[in-house]
C-alpha cells in the first residue's frame, strides 16, 4: 500500500482494529433452523431489554411527588391505578400489507399496490409483554412515532374500555459507550470513509463520478498536499447497494414464445465483475468492508450474511478485502462504527407518518434496538436465544446508508455518550460519500462531478 | 355514575391542544396530566362486574293506572291444572327493557266438521255425546255451534254449507276427536258419520295467534283496568300479569310498532379438555372455560364480555374473568349468570348440536343441580332431546332440540346451513367469507395442554374462547339475521322459533288460515301421505351455445309464479270439477279458463281466490316496504324494512311451493302443475312474439334470435353492436310482449349480458349490465364450483379465467393463464391448500370405501393422537400410487404429504379435477380446439418431489450431483462439477434467488400468523386447515431447509 510519486513517499495510515466479539459475531449465522417461529425473537428483546427500560422508567418516574406503581405485567393492570409498565410495542394498521390479502385475491385483482407509506389515521397502538396486550391510547401516543418491536415503559392507567391512557413514555436509551482514546496532538487526524448504493449495472450508475472517487480514496487526484491528506483516510465501508441484480423472472415470456422453465441466459455476471475490479483497486490502496444491502447478490433477511466472497476472485486475494455482514459493527482505532445498509431505516419509515429518515435513525438510537420492526414487517432471520439488533453498546459512529439525502447530527446520550449519525444518500443518486473524523466524530459529505 | 368521565377527560383534552402544541413535553405539564388522571380514576373504580348482570330495576306496575306494551318474543302453551284450562304464555320486553310474562286465559281449542246431512240443532246434544263416547273422554266438549262456511277446497257454486264447530276445553281434546270422527260416529238416525275434518290440524298456539290477530314478535298492549299481576314464583321475569285473550291489544307491526324492544343478545362459546383422539365425552371430559358476551340488540359492542374458567386464569384486560377450582362451581355460576342476565335471545355456534347438549349431560354427570333451570320458568329444566327435520327445501338434518323457555335460540351454524351455500360452514370458513378475516383455529388435543398449564396458557385460552363466543354476535349483526327473522315472523305471522325449528310449508299455513277466516272459509284437514306423483317442471328453451361478443338483453317475468297464480286465478276456492262446471252450467273462458295443464279454475270475476288475494298483499306490502326504504334514512330502520321486502318476496315465492308439496299440509297439484304449465307456454309465447317482431323484414337492422330461456327469463340476441341498443330494444320488446299476457303478468327488461358464456342449460355467464356506464357484476349459474370435493385451485382457475374472458375480453389471456396454471401444477409449483380436498368424517361404517375414511384409519395407525376423530374434518390431497391402487387408497394427509416430500398426483388433478370445468367454459370459444389446453408444451416440464420415506428410497444411496448438469460429484467438489465450472456464478445467482423468495415467504407467512393470533411472544399455535395459509407455511419451513442446504454447497469455485 505504498505509492511511489517523485520518490516522494506518501504512507497511508494505520489504524488498529479491535474484535467487538459477540457484538458484531451475532450477526453470523451458522447451520440455519427454519423450524423456528418468531415468538422467540420478541421474547428475547423484552426479556434482554425490559430492565434496562425500567431503570429508566424508575429514574424517570420512580422520583415524582406521586407515589406511582410499577407494574410487572401488561395483564396486572388495574382501572384507576396510576403505575408504569415495560412491554413490546405493536401497532395495529389497517394499511399494513397481508399476505392473506394477496395470496386469497390471488391472480385476478392485483395485489395491494405498493405504497410509500402505509401508515393511517386510524391506526393504534398496542403495548404487549407475553402476558397480553393492552391499547394504548392519549395525545401522547397520537403524536408520537412509534413502531411496531420497540421495547417502551409507558405511565398512565387503564380508563374505562380497558385502554391504557398514557401520560409519558420512556425508552432504553443510548447504551454505555467506551470513552474514545484521545491520540497524540501533533498526528493529524484519522477518517472512515462510508460509501453507499453505487449501483452498478443498475441503470443509475455513474461510471465517471465513480472513477473520481475512487481516485479521490486511492489518492490518485489532486496533489501531494491533497495525497497527504488521503493517506489518513484509513478504511472505507462500503455500505450495501454495490450492484443491482437484475430481476431473474422465472417463466418470462420472451419475443412472443413463452418458456416454461428456468432459462439460464437471463444471468448477467459483467456487474459482479465490474464491482470486482472496484474492489480490488481500492483494496490495493485502504482497507475495505463490503456490507451487502437490499440489490447485492445476497441473502435478503436481516442480517445480511457477508456477500459470498467467490464473487469476487480478484479483490479476495488482498488481506485488506473484507467482505462483511450486514449491519455491521467495527471498531478503528477505539471508535466503535455501527453500519446498516439502510433497510431498518427505509422500513420504519414506511410504517410512520414523519419524513425525517435522520430522526428514525436517532429513535433507534434511543430504543437501543437497530431494526424494531424485524421480523414484523422488515424480514429478518428466526433467531431463538438472542436479538443480534439490540445496540447494547452506544456506537461513536451510526452510519444508514442509501437514504434520500445526506443529513448528520451528533447525539448526546444522558450519561454523555456522543453518537455521530449519519444518513448517507446512495451514491448512485448522489455521487455523494462521507468521511467521518475518528478523534472529533466531525463527518462531512464529500460529491463528485465530472465539471 | 352521574357525569361520564370519559367525556369530562375529552374536554380536558380539547382545552390543552392549543396550548401544548409543538412544544416539547416538559415535567409540569407532564405532572398536571398526571393530576387529571389520578382525580378520573378515582371515579372510574372498578365495581362489581356482576352487578351489570341484572335487568335495571323498575317500579312497581299499577294495573288499575298503567298501560302495559310489550313486544312479544316467544309464546308457549299449559294447562292451568285447578280448572283444567289451557293458557298462553307470552314472554316480551318492554321497550324500557324490563322482562315481562304474560299470561292470556279463556281461549278454547276448536274444530270444523261438516254437518251431516239432514242435521238439525237438536241433534246437537246427540252428537256431543257420541263424540265424547268415541274420545272416551267426559265433559271435554265445551260447546258446539252451528256456522255457515265453506270449504276452502274448491268451487261450490259460492253457496255456504252448515259446519259444526265444536269447541273443546283442552288442546289435547282435538286430536283424541279428530280420530273418533274420522273412526266414525252413530248418533240418532245418522249411522258412521264419518267425515272429514276441518282444521283440526293446527296447533293450538297458532291458533290462539291467528285468531286474536297476534303476528310472530310483534307488540301487545294491555290496558290499564284490563289486567291483574300475578304473584307466583313461577318465573323471575321483572313484570307478571295475567289477562283474557280477549282484553288484549295485538298490534300490526307497522310504522311505529315496527320497532324492536331492547333485547338482551347472549353469545357463548365453551371449551372442553378433551383425550387425545377422541371427540369430547360429557361422561370423562370437564368442561374448562365458558365464554360469554352479552349485547343489547342494536347497540354495537357487549356491555357483559366475562369467562369462566376451571382453574386460575391470568385477568384479561376489560373483561372479567372468574376461576373456579371445582368444575362443579363454574357450571353453577354461569347457569346463575344465565338466570340473572334473563337474555331474550341466546346465540352461538353449534351451540344446539354441542355445547347445551355438553353442558347439560355434563351437569347431569357432575350432579350440578339446579344447572339444567336455564330457561325463564323455575320449574321447567332445559333438556336437549333429538329432533328430524325434513323439509324440501333444506333437506333433513338430525338436530337436538334444547327447549330453554321464553328464550329465542338462534344457533348460528344452523342459520348459515339454512340460508347460504358454502363450502365449509366451520366458524373459521364462516368468518372468512363473511367478516373477511381468518380465525385462529386451535386443535383439541392443544387445548388440554393449555388447561394444564399455568395461569397464562389458561389465559390465552380463554381469550380464544372469548374470540369464538363474540364471532357469532358479529355474524349475525353483519348479516342481520335477528332482525331478518324477527320480520319474517312478523310477515307470516308464525312465532319466532318456528322459523329454524320448521319449513316453508308453516309459513304458508299461517297466511291461509288467516285470509280464510276473514273469507269465512274453512281449511279441510288433509291426510297426505306421499304420492309420488310428479308434475312436469319449468321449461327451458334449448340453449343456442356459445361465446357471444355483442350484448344479450335479458327478459325477466317478475314474480313469476305468484303472477301467474293472480292473473289466472288459480286457487283452492277456485278450482273445479267437471261435476260443477256442469252443475252450475258455467261458460269457459267467461265463468271458467282451462289451464294449460287441462284443469278448470273460476274466473276473478266469478270469484277472486285467496292465495291471489295473498299474494297481493305480499307483492302490495314489498312495493310499500321498497318505497320506504328508498326514503328511509336511519341506518336501523332501513335494515328493518329491508328485511320486510325480502321476508314478503319469500313468502310470497314459497305459495306456489305450498300447493305443489305432495307430503303438505293441503297439497293441490291441479294448481301447481297449471302454474308451471302457465310458464312453459309464456317462455315459448315471449319467444315467438319476440322473433317475429324483431326482424330485418319490419325494419329493424337485425333479426333478434332468443338464444336461450329459463324458468322466468328469455335471452334474446338483438344483434345490435352497442349497450344502449340492446337496452333500447329491450325495453321496448319487454313493454311490447308484456301486452300479450294478463295483468299482472309483467316481462321486465332488466339487463344486458355483454359479453356472455353460454354453456350449457342453466349453465353460463356473463357481465352484468343494467347501465351502458358501467358493468354491475359478473354473474354465473351453475359453473360455480362450491362443491366440496373439488379443491380450491379448480374454483379459482374457473374464477380467473372467467373473468379474463368477460371482464378483459381477453380469450387469449385466459388461454395463457390456463396454461400456465397447468404448468405449475405439473411442475409442483401451486400450493398445497389448493390441492386440498376436505370431508367430514361424520360415521365410521360407509358401505364403501372412501378416500377421508381410508385415510383417517391409516392417520389413526400411524398416531392416534392426531387423528381426526368423529366429526371432524379430514383434509386430504391426492398422491401418486403405483399402477392400479384405488383412487381411496391415494388419499394423503397433506402434511404428511409435505414433511416426506411425496408427490402428487398431478395427473389426477388435471385430469379429474381441472379439465371438465376447464372444457366446459372454453368449448363454446374455442370448439375443439379447447383440448389443446390441456396438452401441449406447457405440459412437458414436468417436476416430481422424490419421496424421502417408502418404496425404493429405502435402497437408494444419496449422491450429490452437479448442480448444472446433474452428473455425480467427484471428491472434492461440492457444488458443481469441473465442467459447470465456469457457471458457478450463476447457479449461485439462481440458487440464491430461490432462498431469498423463500426466505420473504416465510417471514411474510410465519409473521402474519403472528399479528392474527395477536400475540408476538408466544408460540403460534393455530392449526386452520381452513386458512389459506396454513399449508403454505408449513411447505415454505420444509423448502427453505432443503434449499439453504444446497445453497450452502457453494462453499466456493
Amino acid at each position: 500500500m505504498t505509492m511511489e510519486l517523485d520518490s516522494f513517499v506518501i504512507q497511508r495510515r494505520d489504524a488498529e482494529v479491535k474484535d467487538l466479539g459477540a457484538l458484531q459475531d451475532n450477526f453470523v449465522i451458522n447451520g440455519r433452523n427454519y423450524q423456528l417461529q418468531y415468538a422467540h425473537l420478541y421474547f428475547m428483546r423484552l426479556m434482554l431489554m425490559r430492565n434496562t427500560v425500567l431503570a429508566q422508567a424508575r429514574r424517570k418516574w420512580g422520583s415524582l411527588d406521586k407515589p406511582v406503581k410499577e407494574i410487572e405485567k401488561v395483564l396486572d393492570v388495574q382501572q384507576g391505578e396510576i403505575s408504569y409498565l415495560v412491554g413490546t410495542v405493536y401497532m395495529e394498521m389497517k394499511l399494513k400489507p397481508n399476505i392473506l390479502n394477496d395470496i386469497t385475491k390471488d391472480h385476478w385483482i392485483a395485489a395491494q399496490p405498493e405504497r410509500p407509506k402505509y401508515a393511517d389515521d386510524s391506526d393504534s397502538v398496542y403495548l404487549e409483554d407475553e402476558s397480553g396486550r393492552v391499547r394504548l391510547v392519549g395525545p401522547k401516543i397520537s403524536k408520537g412515532i412509534f413502531v411496531t418491536g420497540v421495547i417502551m415503559g409507558v405511565l398512565g392507567t387503564e380508563d374505562k374500555n380497558g385502554d391504557f391512557e398514557v401520560v409519558d413514555v420512556c425508552y432504553a436509551g443510548q447504551g454505555p459507550q467506551e470513552e474514545i482514546r484521545s491520540m497524540e496532538t501533533d498526528e493529524p487526524d484519522k477518517y472512515v470513509a462510508f460509501v453507499s448504493g453505487l449501483g452498478i449495472g443498475g441503470t443509475h450508475s455513474r461510471r465517471l463520478e465513480q472513477d473520481l472517487m475512487l481516485e479521490y480514496l486511492t489518492g490518485e487526484l489532486g496533489g501531494p498536499e491533497e495525497q497527504q491528506q488521503r493517506a489518513n483516510i484509513v478504511r472505507v465501508v462500503i455500505v450495501g447497494n454495490s450492484i443491482v441484480t437484475p430481476e431473474t423472472n422465472e417463466d418470462e415470456v420472451k419475443s412472443g414464445s413463452k418458456k416454461f422453465g428456468y432459462d439460464r441466459t437471463a444471468f448477467d455476471a459483467q456487474p459482479t465483475r465490474i464491482l470486482d475490479s472496484v474492489l480490488q483497486e481500492l483494496s490495493t490502496s485502504v482497507h475495505v468492508d463490503i456490507m451487502p444491502g437490499e440489490s447485492d447478490p445476497c441473502n435478503v433477511t436481516l442480517p445480511q450474511q457477508p456477500i459470498h466472497p467467490a464473487l469476487f476472485p480478484a479483490s479476495r486475494q488482498l488481506s485488506s478485502f473484507q467482505s462483511v455482514t450486514n449491519p455491521y459493527w467495527c471498531n478503528v482505532d477505539g471508535v466503535t462504527i455501527l453500519s446498516s445498509s439502510g433497510q431498518n431505516v427505509d422500513d420504519i419509515y414506511k410504517y410512520v407518518k414523519s419524513e425525517d429518515r435522520l430522526e428514525m435513525a436517532k429513535l433507534t438510537l434511543q430504543w437501543r434496538h437497530i431494526a424494531p420492526t424485524a421480523p414484523d414487517t422488515l424480514w429478518c432471520y428466526p433467531f431463538k436465544d438472542k436479538d443480534p439488533f439490540i445496540m447494547s453498546q452506544s456506537p461513536h459512529v451510526y452510519v444508514v446508508g442509501n437514504q434520500d439525502k445526506f443529513a448528520t447530527e451528533l447525539v448526546i446520550g444522558n450519561d454523555g455518550q456522543r453518537t455521530r449519525v449519519v444518513t448517507l444518500p446512495s451514491f448512485s443518486s448522489s455521487s455523494t460519500i462521507a468521511l467521518v473524523n475518528l478523534r472529533t466524530l466531525e463527518c462531512m459529505p464529500i460529491s463528485f462531478s465530472q465539471k | 355514575m352521574s357525569t361520564d368521565p370519559n367525556q369530562a377527560l375529552k374536554r380536558r383534552r380539547l382545552n390543552k391542544a392549543g396550548s401544548q402544541n409543538g412544544t416539547l413535553e416538559s415535567q409540569p405539564s407532564f405532572l398536571e396530566d398526571l393530576n387529571e388522571l389520578e382525580q378520573f380514576s378515582q371515579a372510574t373504580k372498578l365495581d362489581d362486574p356482576k352487578l351489570l348482570w341484572d335487568r335495571p330495576s323498575i317500579d312497581a306496575l299499577d294495573p288499575a293506572k298503567d298501560t302495559l306494551i310489550f313486544q312479544q318474543i316467544e309464546a308457549d302453551e299449559y294447562t292451568n291444572h285447578q280448572n283444567n284450562t289451557p293458557v298462553i304464555r307470552f314472554f316480551g320486553v318492554t321497550e324500557g327493557g324490563s322482562s315481562v310474562i304474560c299470561h292470556v286465559t279463556g281461549f278454547l281449542p276448536y274444530f270444523y266438521v261438516p254437518a251431516p246431512p239432514g242435521f238439525k240443532l237438536e241433534n246437537i246434544p246427540l252428537f256431543k255425546q257420541a263424540l265424547e263416547t268415541g274420545m272416551e273422554r267426559a265433559n271435554s266438549i265445551v260447546k258446539i255451534e252451528w256456522k255457515l262456511k265453506e270449504s276452502i277446497y274448491g268451487y261450490h257454486g259460492g253457496e255456504k254449507s252448515p259446519f259444526l264447530k265444536i269447541t273443546f276445553k283442552e288442546p289435547k281434546n282435538i286430536a283424541a276427536a279428530k280420530r273418533a270422527v274420522e273412526r266414525g260416529l252413530s248418533f240418532g238416525n245418522f249411522k258412521d258419520y264419518a267425515p272429514q275434518t276441518f282444521e283440526s290440524n293446527i296447533a293450538f298456539l297458532l291458533r290462539f295467534m291467528i285468531d286474536c290477530n297476534v303476528k310472530g314478535a310483534n307488540w301487545i298492549e294491555l290496558p290499564a283496568g284490563q289486567y291483574s299481576l300475578r304473584h307466583d314464583r313461577n318465573s323471575n321475569a321483572q313484570i307478571n300479569v295475567e289477562v283474557s285473550y280477549d282484553k288484549m291489544i295485538s298490534h300490526e307491526p307497522e310504522g311505529e310498532w315496527s320497532k324492536i324492544a331492547p333485547l338482551r343478545i347472549m353469545s357463548f362459546d365453551i371449551e372442553c379438555a378433551g383425550r387425545k383422539g377422541i371427540f369430547p365425552e360429557a361422561k370423562v371430559d370437564p368442561v374448562i372455560q365458558i365464554a360469554t358476551m352479552v349485547t343489547i340488540q342494536g347497540e354495537s359492542a357487549p356491555f357483559i364480555r366475562n369467562v369462566m374458567v376451571l382453574n386460575t386464569c391470568a385477568h384479561i384486560v376489560g373483561t372479567h374473568t372468574m376461576s373456579f377450582e371445582r368444575e362443579e362451581d363454574l357450571l353453577k355460576t354461569w347457569s346463575e349468570f344465565v338466570r340473572r342476565v334473563d337474555p331474550d335471545v341466546v346465540i352461538g355456534y353449534n351451540t344446539s348440536n354441542f355445547d347445551f347438549p355438553y353442558l347439560l349431560d355434563r351437569a347431569r354427570h357432575l350432579n350440578v343441580h339446579d344447572f339444567a333451570f336455564l330457561g325463564r320458568l323455575n320449574d321447567i329444566r332445559t333438556e336437549a332431546k333429538d329432533t328430524k327435520f325434513s323439509s324440501k327445501a333444506y333437506g333433513t338434518r338430525e338436530n337436538k332440540a334444547i327447549n330453554m323457555e321464553g328464550r329465542l335460540q338462534l344457533d348460528m351454524l344452523q342459520v348459515m346451513q339454512r340460508d347460504y351455500k358454502l363450502r365449509s360452514y366451520t366458524l373459521n370458513a364462516v368468518c372468512a367469507e363473511f367478516l373477511g378475516e381468518q380465525k385462529e383455529d386451535v386443535h383439541h388435543s392443544i387445548i388440554t395442554e393449555l388447561q394444564n398449564g399455568n395461569e397464562e396458557t389458561r389465559r390465552r385460552l380463554a381469550i380464544y374462547c372469548l374470540k369464538d363466543a363474540y364471532l357469532p354476535q358479529r355474524l349475525m349483526d353483519k348479516l342481520m339475521c335477528l332482525i331478518n327473522y324477527i320480520e319474517m315472523a312478523r310477515v307470516t305471522g308464525v312465532p319466532f322459533n318456528y322459523l329454524l325449528a320448521r319449513g316453508q310449508q308453516i309459513k304458508v299455513v299461517s297466511q291461509l288460515y288467516r285470509k280464510a277466516i276473514e273469507k269465512d272459509f274453512v281449511i279441510p284437514a288433509v291426510n297426505t301421505q306421499g304420492m309420488d306423483e310428479q308434475y312436469e317442471g319449468a321449461t327451458v328453451i334449448e340453449p343456442r351455445r356459445g361465446y357471444y361478443d355483442v350484448p344479450i338483453a335479458t327478459l325477466d317475468f317478475a314474480s313469476l309464479y305468484p303472477s301467474i297464480m293472480m292473473a289466472h286465478n288459480l286457487c283452492y276456492t277456485t278450482l273445479l270439477t267437471r261435476e260443477m262446471i256442469q252443475k252450475c252450467n258455467l261458460v269457459k273462458d267467461v265463468d271458467y279458463v282451462i289451464t294449460p295443464n287441462n284443469d278448470s279454475f273460476v274466473t276473478a270475476e266469478k270469484r277472486k281466490g285467496l292465495l291471489p288475494i295473498i299474494l297481493e298483499d305480499l307483492l302490495s306490502a314489498r312495493k310499500r316496504a321498497k318505497t320506504d326504504l328508498k326514503k328511509e334514512t336511519d341506518p336501523f330502520k332501513r335494515a328493518v324494512l329491508d328485511g320486510r321486502q325480502l321476508a314478503l318476496k319469500i313468502s310470497a315465492n314459497s305459495v306456489y311451493g305450498f300447493t305443489g308439496a305432495t307430503v303438505g299440509k293441503l297439497p293441490c297439484l291441479q294448481i301447481s302443475s297449471s302454474v308451471t304449465a302457465y310458464g312453459r307456454v309464456m317462455i315459448e309465447r315471449t319467444k315467438q312474439e319476440v322473433e317475429l317482431r324483431y326482424t330485418v323484414e319490419n325494419g329493424y337492422t337485425h333479426t333478434a334470435e332468443v338464444i336461450y330461456g329459463d324458468t322466468d327469463s328469455v335471452m334474446v340476441k338483438f344483434g345490435v353492436k352497442t349497450l344502449e341498443e340492446a337496452m333500447e330494444l329491450g325495453k321496448e320488446a319487454a313493454e311490447f310482449v308484456t301486452t300479450k299476457f294478463v295483468k299482472p303478468i309483467k316481462l321486465e327488461f332488466e339487463k344486458v349480458y355483454f359479453p356472455y358464456l353460454l354453456i350449457n342449460k342453466k349453465r353460463y355467464a356473463g357481465l352484468y349490465w343494467t347501465n351502458p356506464k358501467k358493468y354491475d357484476k359478473m354473474d354465473t349459474k351453475g359453473i360455480e364450483t362450491v362443491r366440496r370435493d373439488n379443491c380450491r385451485l379448480v374454483q379459482s382457475v374457473i374464477d380467473t379465467c372467467l373473468r379474463k374472458i368477460l371482464i378483459d375480453r381477453d380469450v387469449v389471456g385466459a388461454q395463457e393463464y390456463t396454461k400456465q396454471i397447468i404448468a405449475d401444477l405439473l411442475q409442483n409449483k401451486i400450493d398445497m391448500a389448493q390441492l386440498v380436498i376436505t370431508k367430514a368424517l361424520s360415521k365410521t361404517d360407509y358401505a364403501n370405501k372412501q378416500a377421508h375414511v381410508e385415510l383417517a384409519e391409516r392417520m389413526r395407525v400411524r398416531d392416534a393422537g392426531s387423528a381426526p376423530a368423529l366429526g371432524d374434518r379430514v383434509a386430504y390431497v391426492i398422491i401418486k400410487g403405483s399402477k392400479g391402487t384405488a383412487a381411496y387408497d391415494k388419499s394423503e394427509d397433506p402434511l404428511y404429504v409435505l414433511e416426506n416430500n411425496i408427490p402428487i398426483d398431478t395427473k389426477y388433478y388435471l385430469d379429474n379435477q381441472l379439465s371438465k370445468p376447464l372444457l366446459r367454459i372454453f368449448e363454446p370459444i374455442l370448439g375443439e380446439k379447447a383440448e389443446s389446453l390441456l396438452s401441449g408444451d406447457h405440459t412437458r416440464t414436468i417436476q416430481v418431489s422424490t419421496p424421502s420415506i417408502g418404496g425404493l428410497m429405502r435402497f437408494a444411496v444419496k449422491t450429490l450431483t452437479c448442480l448444472g448438469c446433474k452428473t455425480p460429484l467427484k471428491k472434492g467438489e461440492s457444488a458443481v462439477c469441473a465442467q459447470c465450472k465456469d457457471r458457478a456464478p450463476e447457479l449461485y445467482q439462481r440458487h440464491l434467488n430461490v432462498v431469498n423468495a423463500l426466505e420473504v415467504r416465510y417471514a411474510r407467512l410465519w409473521t402474519q400468523c403472528q399479528r392474527c393470533q395477536g400475540s408476538l411472544h408466544q408460540d403460534v399455535l393455530c392449526t386452520s386447515k381452513d386458512c389459506p395459509i396454513f399449508y403454505m407455511r408449513k411447505k415454505v419451513q420444509k423448502e427453505i431447509q432443503d434449499s439453504t442446504a444446497t445453497l450452502d454447497r457453494f462453499v466456493d469455485w
